[in-house]
């Protein structure tokens, strides 16, 4: 069975580097980028099978990447988004954008599997 | 022996000096030499830091799967996995023999514990163990200088090494204030009994962002039960005290209600507000009698605490405390809040009085209100629908209502013993005698004296003042002082005679004067004489103008028209204007004195000559400057050129026309004559003659 690409979006390299190991334990195929240009000129090039972003990132943030995925690329792919600043304003713009999950840092990575492997199965599967 | 002459003499101050141009090209090799250096320091040290600072990240990156494959290691992992974990322990070994290396791993460490939860950060503090990382900060604590100490205490207690309390705790009560809050923080959160430590050996000050961040970190430790903090409410620190209060508010702890009751009577303030504060929030109603007693000997700010207090948890029985502080109070903030503290309590008790105007009524009389007043009393009254009933009793003699409006508008049908019926109508407005218990009441709220009307009776005042209370006697003389009235004179000499209080005394002389200057206007008595309230060349209606006139242009045009309409008044104003003008304002200045002054010797010649004499029979003696008026006294017409109002319909009677002077009838209203009235009936008379002819 083909592993499931996932991009991680995270400009915090030893948190990024830590989720992508534990992601990868669990299956994923997993891609890091650590800035929000690069992740617009990954997101060109292919759509991954879920987007897990940071909210605050150099260049592009989480919130205008969702928007971009929604209404540029047209794409529905599930985004979960995370952030450590918590306040009902951005996790009230990031669902109105089109996110499909959020969580707050500080971040369980056990937390974080589960819910993606629930959007998947919630996108994919059924 | 030769002696070198110096490079450049001094000849003279404004010389050139001879520079040696050797020393010049010197001078400029070593400034290039220095600017080399310069740009070869700073690009050396900024070449280090970002080599630094690329081996650090280089050295990050292949830490970071190490680290990660620590934190997610299981004895349960494939074969594969196991001998990767056993080779990444023995390389991160040699690592750890390097003192960069550890400082970046410990760098790592730290900066992960923020940003992940749950199990992976218990692990990560393992690991943080484990590598023995934690040795580092314990060197950290001996350092000399505060901010390493500082960090020391914070990775620790962030790294929540357990083993360090006993280090931490020295620094609770260092001298160095950074050192010393991180130490309070990390003694609270690594041991669920830092707390107690804390509270109890520390001899600082704890400000209040102190304070909320220990409640913080209390809240983080897991499974904490707090202790009852009324034990440091006997704390000899203060900031202890006022802490152990914040805490047991926080913890909702109301077992501590007596020590909480005695700190009411704490000699701080701060401490005393804390406590009430406490006191409202776990609502001890039982406290009220001590808050009461307290209250007397407190500052305003603990007054209006307690008044706060009392609103919260008082009755009506505290209302009598209430009214006491509103009378005893000298400062009118705790006297407004005791109001308003009364209200809440018992909501529209005390009704605004201040700037609130006093309206008497006397019974079947109108017009001692204003016409305003009246309008709006007559447009009410347009509302209103009657009700004709029986009535079967007398009505009072005076009746006090709130809303005058009202009263005015109806008419109380006078004492008759006979039943007398009346059709009914729509019951939309009824007026019911009051009961003498009930018309006092009202008195008493409204502040009404139930005296002080068209029948009174001085003695009974006099008498009636003698046996009120001092207090009574404080407010009747400052309502006399608002809004004196000649009929409260008799009351008001024997005030300022025989009241032993020299304040009471004052104001009673005060209101006595103010009645008796208002008495002889209001009695239509003699007009104050001009010039004695302004300047003369005040008086001038164009002074005012001319004071705001900012440019030449509004002032020549003022001038002009002083000209036209001005009269004998402006002259005064014109003789000032001439010792400060200068130029065309002088010359038009002079050309309006000379054509006001000449008008009025104009006016003044005939006026001799040709004045009607005013007949002996009215008052006159055939003087044509001096008239006399109606109580007999004689008028200087130079002072006021005006005959009196009773001569105008004489005059009329006699066919004798009014005066009309140009610039006077804007002022219709003025009913008195200036003497070109008299001119003009000599005219008339004139006139009359050479048509008769």
């Amino acid at each position: 069975m083909d592993k499931r690409k996932l991009l991680l979006a995270e400009d915090d390299q030893m948190l990024a580097s830590l989720l992508k190991y534990r992601l990868e334990r669990d299956g994923y195929e997993v891609v890091i980028e650590f800035d929000g240009k690069s992740v617009k000129e990954n997101l060109e090039v292919a759509i991954p099978d879920i987007v897990i972003s940071d909210i605050m990132m150099p260049y592009f943030s989480g919130i205008e990447l969702v928007d971009y995925v929604r209404n540029q690329l047209n794409s529905d792919v599930p985004i979960i988004l995370i952030s450590a600043a918590s306040n009902d304003e951005n996790i009230v713009s990031a669902f109105e954008m089109g996110a499909n999950d959020f969580i707050a840092k500080p971040v369980s990575p056990s937390e974080l599997m589960v819910r993606v492997s629930r959007e998947i199965k919630r996108h994919y599967c059924t | 022996m030769h002696i070198t002459k110096p490079t450049y003499q001094i000849l003279t101050i404004l010389g050139i000096p001879k520079i040696h141009t050797d020393l010049l090209w010197d001078l400029t090799f070593l400034f290039l030499v220095l600017g080399a250096l310069y740009f070869v320091f700073v690009f050396f040290f900024r070449n280090k830091l970002s080599r630094l600072r690329l081996k650090t990240k280089g050295k990050r990156q292949e830490l970071a799967p190490i680290i990660s494959n620590f934190l997610f290691h299981s004895p349960e992992d494939p074969k594969d996995e196991q001998k990767e974990y056993v080779q990444l322990k023995i390389r991160i070994r040699e690592y750890l023999n390097n003192r960069s290396f550890r400082k970046i791993i410990s760098q790592i460490l730290f900066d992960l514990q923020k940003d992940v939860a749950g199990g992976t950060r218990e692990r990560l503090f393992k690991l943080y163990k484990q590598l023995e990382l934690h040795h580092d900060s314990f060197q950290k604590l001996e350092s000399w200088r505060w901010e390493t100490v500082a960090q020391g205490i914070l990775e620790l207690s962030e790294m929540e090494v357990e083993e360090s309390y006993q280090l931490i705790q020295k620094f609770v009560n260092d001298r160095r204030s950074v050192v010393r809050k991180q130490a309070e923080l990390a003694t609270v959160g690594l041991r669920k009994d830092g707390i107690d430590f804390l509270l109890d050996t520390t001899r600082h000050s704890i400000s209040e962002w102190q304070q909320l961040k220990l409640i913080e970190t209390l809240g983080k430790i897991k499974n904490y039960r707090p202790p009852q903090f009324k034990a440091w409410l006997l704390s000899q620190n203060k900031d202890v005290v006022l802490f152990a209060l914040r805490l047991i508010k926080h913890y909702n702890q109301k077992g501590a209600e007596a020590s909480i009751k005695e700190l009411v009577k704490h000699k701080n303030d701060e401490i005393k507000t804390a406590a009430i504060q406490c006191i409202v929030d776990f609502n001890f109603v039982s406290t009220l009698g001590t808050l009461k007693k307290v209250f007397w000997k407190s500052s305003n700010m603990v007054k209006i605490n307690i008044l706060n207090a009392v609103a919260s948890l008082g009755s009506a029985h505290d209302i009598l405390f209430l009214e006491e502080v509103a009378s005893r109070e000298s400062s009118f903030i705790i006297v407004g809040k005791a109001q308003s503290t009364i209200n809440t309590i018992k909501p529209e008790t005390v009704l605004p009085s201040k700037d609130i105007l006093k309206v008497s009524h006397d019974e079947g009389k109108k017009g001692s209100y204003s016409k305003m007043d009246r309008e709006d009393t007559e447009s009410n009254v347009n509302a209103i629908e009657f009700t004709y009933e029986e009535v079967t009793q007398s009505p009072p003699e005076t009746i006090e209502v709130e809303d005058i409006e009202f009263y005015d508008a109806i008419e109380i049908p006078e004492p008759k013993n006979e039943r007398q019926t009346t059709e009914p109508m729509d019951t939309a407005f009824e007026l019911q005698p009051m009961e003498e218990g009930f018309e006092n009441s009202i008195d008493q709220l409204l502040g009404v004296l139930p005296s002080i009307g068209e029948d009174l009776d001085s003695s009974a005042l006099v008498d009636d003042y003698d046996s009120i209370s001092e207090l009574e006697k404080s407010q009747l003389v400052e309502r006399l002082e608002e809004v004196p009235d000649e009929r409260e004179l008799p009351l008001l000499e024997h005030i300022a005679e025989n009241e032993s209080n020299p304040e009471l005394r004052f104001k009673a002389f005060k209101a006595m004067q103010s009645i008796k200057q208002s008495v002889p206007m209001d009695k239509g008595g003699e007009l104050p004489k001009k010039g004695t309230e302004l300047p003369l060349e005040q008086q001038s209606i164009f002074y005012t103008l001319y004071q705001y006139a900012s440019d030449l242009d509004s002032k020549l045009i003022l001038l002009k028209e002083l000209m036209d309409v001005g009269d004998e008044k402006e002259i005064p104003f014109l003789k000032g204007l001439l010792a400060v003008s200068n130029g065309i304002l002088l010359k038009t200045v002079r050309k309006a004195l000379d054509k006001l002054e000449k008008g009025c010797s104009e006016q003044e010649v005939p006026l001799s000559d040709e004045m009607p004499e005013v007949p002996k029979e009215m008052g006159g003696n055939g003087n044509t400057e001096r008239i006399q008026n109606e109580d007999g006294q004689q008028e200087d017409l130079e002072d006021d050129e005006r005959i009196p109002l009773e001569l105008l319909f004489l005059y009329e009677e006699l066919g004798i026309k009014a005066a009309k002077k140009e610039g006077q009838d804007t002022f219709p209203f003025d009913f008195e004559l200036s003497k070109e009235f008299f001119l003009e009936g000599s005219r008339d008379k004139q006139n009359g003659k050479k048509d008769h002819e």
